[in-house]
């Protein structure tokens, strides 16, 4: 898992060259690093994906995995996870979802909320794990003063109203396209260029520049 | 530690996942050894996450809006049907306290037909009458 060249092609498969994996469940789940994904899986909206993975589809599981996993690793690296932690709990966090799917403990599946939800709970589990161990002194130079805490929260909040009012500043097609890639719905640059019948070079040129200004209001203007 | 930083724009298209295949991998590798680079893209990752929020609160300040826009539709017809049944009902009561209530000739302020007492003397003729012309005289001090 430490190698970042093989990475950019993951898939869940169940054959060839498995690199196994105890499950928690007693079973056990193989999870193995592929290129390809199942070209029909390709073709499948999002909900169609999800259903058939909840079904125990091994290629939409695969195809899922491929679209959101990048999400998941980045939401881990944004929470001071190292590349290669985070890489490793991204795949654990998936061999969970797949785990709690054959339990029959998965109703439904949204992406990749859910499986960024698992992977920062893994995350945080683990860095729980290694505070518990460390010894005490090291530990209480951790522990903040709360007024400083409470002044943190109160700048964040500021922040966000005033990169929220920089969003309802941009024109309705960028706020469009920035809410597609960043809401709820989990769609990637192709399916919002898709729906919104713009080139997928556009979308990411929309995306730069709305990133930008709401990067100015977070950090402020650089020289 | 490699001596040559990644540019900024390389670190944003990484994190939106812009980049193909091999650029990924290389930006992957090079912040497994340069810990700058790694710094800069977990700013980076830390932005998306919070794009992410503003798009949430965005999308919920749309939605309250519609909901509202959508409220304010609906109530003018909620107004101009309450209206309606209002006055329907105030016509309704006019008209049934108009023909149907009981006229109540008791209550004060009501005409009351003066009864004509007549004197009729023995023999039945009447000799005094309180609608007599010049009855009254006598009460203005005439």
């Amino acid at each position: 898992m430490s190698d970042p060249a093989i990475w950019f092609g993951i898939a869940v498969r169940w054959d060839d060259e498995p690199l196994m994996r105890p499950s928690h469940a007693g079973a056990s789940i193989a999870l193995t690093l592929h290129e390809a994904t199942p070209s029909h899986a390709h073709d499948m909206d999002e909900a169609t994906l999800c259903d058939q993975a909840l079904r125990g589809d091994t290629a939409s599981w695969s195809a899922l995995v491929q679209k959101h996993n990048h999400r998941v690793v980045v939401a881990l690296l944004g929470r001071g996870a190292p590349m290669d932690r985070a890489k490793d709990i991204a795949q654990d966090a998936w061999l969970r979802l797949v785990e709690q799917q054959r339990e029959g403990r998965l109703s439904h599946l949204q992406l990749p909320g859910l499986a960024i939800t698992q992977a920062t709970f893994l995350f945080l589990e683990s860095v729980r794990r290694v505070r518990r161990s460390e010894p005490l002194d090291d530990a209480s130079d951790q522990v903040m003063d709360p007024r400083a805490n409470a002044e943190a929260t109160l700048l964040t909040e500021e922040r966000f109203a005033r990169a929220e009012k920089v969003l309802a500043r941009c024109s309705p097609s960028a706020r469009n396209v920035f809410k597609l890639v960043y809401g709820g719905e989990g769609l990637d640059h192709a399916e919002v260029a898709t729906r919104l019948g713009l080139s997928l070079q556009r979308v990411r040129q929309i995306i730069c520049e709305v990133r930008k200004l709401l990067r100015e209001s977070f950090e402020g203007v650089r020289p | 530690m490699s001596s040559i930083h990644l540019p900024e724009s390389e670190l944003e298209l990484y994190v939106i996942d812009g980049l193909d295949a091999l650029r990924a991998a290389r930006v992957e590798a090079h912040v497994f050894e340069c810990e700058a680079c790694a710094t800069a893209l977990a700013h980076e990752a830390r932005l998306e996450l919070s794009f992410a929020r503003v798009a949430y609160a965005d999308d919920r300040v749309t939605r309250e809006a519609a909901r509202k826009s959508a409220a304010r539709v609906r109530h003018p017809r909620v107004v101009a049907a309450a209206c309606a049944f209002g006055g329907a009902l105030s016509m309704a009561a006019a008209w049934l306290m108009w023909v149907g209530a009981p006229v109540d000739t008791s209550r004060a302020g009501a005409f009351v037909e003066p009864e004509i007492q007549n004197v009729r003397d023995a023999d039945g003729v009447v000799v005094s009458a309180v609608d007599e012309p010049h009855a009254h005289d006598l009460l203005d001090g005439g």
